[in-house]
């Protein structure tokens, strides 16, 4: 049981060892000749302008849910096209037309979500739209 | 064909989950003018309608059916804890139309979110593996955390719901990690791992499960009795059930108890009951746990100034009686004992909703506070005198005092425990219910006997109205009629444990 760890706890060993290792090394030998823009905060590569922590619009919080909701959906149907190929050439115990159905049946809870969505305001963008969302959800 | 079998086994799922989405989309069908008025009976009603077809489902269920190679299994204990989740989350629906209205909250939300978790209640009940399980569980979870928060632009409602789901989390992570574990463990046993319930149960039989099976079946444990609020796991329930609205609440306290007590049974069923030589050790465990619990959970309770808090720790006590009810199943595996937490339970939703349904007819309209300190319930019995009458049933049913449902519950799942044996737990159990009866009657003192003058106002609804007395109903009507209860779960559970 132990003996068979061993190479795992080898490994972290090492990892650890290898990283502290660096960190140390160049630390005590490299050259230091900081200056303001090396001090400065990376972003990207761009000169950083502004205080990172701004305020957001709360809708990119919603189009970013949104976008999740069907980023889901899309990696869903990747395994399902092999398993509805599989079926169409007979190699699974399901028939072609089930599967569709059954993919007929998931899209078709994610169209009903997105009805709601749209319906509600969430892809609405400008000021004066979005106000479903906020005028019939507001508690006192 | 096969799949049409196994949609027609399952159909109260779908039925349900159908009737949230449709709930939905009522809500965004209206005029050209934007969506419709986010209200109305229509909502209220295709809920109620679609809960009550899936009670008529499961009433007219008969013996044992799978569906999809085994993950749900439709058996006594899907029907008797089944029926109970849809009857907690019918009254909540009630009681939540006359909430939302009061506050001016949206309703089609609410009553969907109310209807998928009762689904995820409802797998979790049916479950016939692990995985199944954990789905139940987390579907109804996910939306019982957003009933927590529904009153959003309340900072005690945020709190409760971002409580919820972090506890909520971490205890789905314990969960999920055991039954990792169990996986494996079958899997060095048997050759195959499964997390099918059959299969853990023949692994776990001859007792050549080594430490790391039982940690695993230690930590599922511990996810559940999260869900159920049993102490050490309780620490999250008083905040979270004083900030969430108070509809959510009494489904939270209802609800989610019996689903998790439900899948708790087939967990202990699959693994601790069929395991030979560690059953002892396994039953004192539970035994000591449901002590802890309502024995914390009653001297808690008596010290609580605000009427949330103090149900909420009296929901904690009343997981401790039934955990009591489980360790005598996991002492004494007969069906008995099923019926007996499962018939206490469902006089505990009447009862709890009930009392949650007074606590709402009362609530300060001041948006600061969620809460309602029990001294300003007097009073009200000379004022309101029916809602208090229905709030002293409720009480006494809590308190277990015959002719109610609480006292048969209590009267159930205690013999359970002394048939098995477990005479020093009941006597524990017995006091501690002696020290619960001190809190609930108190609010019967303090609604008749200080002072008349009532500056209380009552929200005026016909839906709770509706709801106060299906609860009443339902606590002395079973209280007074267990028979017909038990010869029901009895049909049911005929077979189970074969």
């Amino acid at each position: 049981m132990l003996q068979s760890h061993l190479p795992l706890f080898l490994v972290l060993v090492v990892a650890l060892g290898l990283g502290v290792f660096i960190l140390v090394v160049s630390s005590l030998v490299g050259p230091k000749r900081p200056s303001a823009v090396k001090a400065d905060a990376f972003e990207c590569g761009n000169p950083p302008s502004g205080y990172a922590r701004e305020r957001f619009g709360v809708k990119f919080y919603l189009v970013a849910i949104l976008f999740l909701v069907f980023d889901i959906e899309a990696v869903f149907i990747y395994p399902w096209a092999i398993v509805f190929s599989d079926s169409t050439r007979g190699a699974g115990t399901l028939s072609p037309l089930l599967v569709v159905v059954e993919m007929v049946v998931f899209v078709g809870i994610l169209m009903i979500g997105l009805a709601y969505a749209w319906r509600k305001g969430a892809l609405e963008w400008g000021p004066e739209h979005g106000k479903g969302l906020e005028t019939t959800t507001a508690g006192h | 064909m096969n799949m049409l079998q196994d949609l027609g086994t399952i159909a109260p799922l779908w039925i349900v989950a159908i009737a949230a989405a449709v709930v939905l989309l009522l809500t965004v069908t209206g005029g050209k003018s934007g969506p419709a008025p986010n209200t109305g009976t229509h909502l209220v009603m295709v809920s109620l309608a679609a809960l009550a077809a899936a009670a008529w489902l499961l009433v007219g269920h008969d013996g044992t059916k799978t569906a999809f190679s085994g993950a749900i299994v439709v058996d006594g204990v899907g029907v008797l804890f089944g029926l109970t989740v849809i009857a907690g989350a019918f009254i909540a629906i009630m009681l939540a139309a006359a909430y939302l209205t009061e506050h001016g909250l949206s309703q089609g939300e609410y009553f969907a979110l109310v209807l998928l978790s009762t689904v995820g209640m409802m797998m979790l009940a049916m479950a016939g593996d692990l995985l199944t399980l954990f789905i139940g569980l987390e579907t109804m979870s996910l939306a019982v955390y957003i009933l927590a928060g529904y009153r959003r632009s309340n900072r005690k409602s945020q709190e409760a719901a971002f409580k919820y789901f972090v506890f909520g989390a971490f205890a789905s992570a314990f969960a999920l990690f055991g039954m990792a574990l169990i996986y494996g463990e079958v899997g060095r046993v048997s050759g195959s791992p499964s997390l099918a319930f059959a299969a853990i149960g023949k692994a776990y039989g001859p007792g050549e499960v080594a430490a790391i099976g039982w940690i695993g079946v230690a930590l599922v444990f511990g996810g559940l009795a999260f869900k159920i609020a049993a102490v050490p796991f309780h620490m999250w329930a008083p905040d979270v059930y004083e900030g969430a609205p108070t509809p959510s609440t009494g489904f939270m306290a209802v609800g989610v108890k019996a689903a998790a007590f439900a899948g708790l049974c087939r967990f202990v069923a699959a693994t601790m009951v069929s395991a030979e030589g560690r059953t002892e050790t396994a039953v004192l465990s539970i035994e000591i746990i449901a002590i802890i619990t309502m024995v914390v959970g009653n001297l808690l309770a008596v010290r609580q100034t605000q009427i949330k808090r103090m149900l909420a720790y009296s929901s904690v006590a009343h997981a401790g009686y039934v955990l009591l009810g489980v360790a005598a199943f996991v002492a004494n595996p007969k069906p008995e004992t099923i019926q007996a937490v499962s018939y206490y339970l469902f006089g505990y939703t009447a009862m709890t909703l009930g009392a949650f349904g007074v606590v709402l007819a009362f609530e300060c309209q001041d948006d600061r506070r969620l809460d309602l300190p029990i001294s300003r319930l007097s009073g009200i019995g000379h004022r309101y005198s029916a809602t208090a009458l229905a709030l002293v049933v409720f009480m006494l049913a809590l308190a277990g005092i015959p002719p109610t449902a609480g006292f048969f519950g209590k009267l159930a799942v205690f013999s359970a425990a002394v048939d098995a044996g477990r005479i020093t737990a009941v006597i524990i159990a017995v006091l501690a219910s002696a020290v619960g009866a001190f809190y609930y009657l108190r609010i019967i003192v303090v609604m008749y006997m200080r002072g008349s003058d009532c500056q209380e106002k009552k929200v005026n609804s016909s839906w709770l109205a509706a709801g106060l007395w299906a609860c009443a109903g339902l606590t002395i009507g079973v209280g007074l009629l267990p028979e017909s209860y038990l010869v029901f779960a009895k049909r049911v559970l005929t077979g189970w444990l074969g």
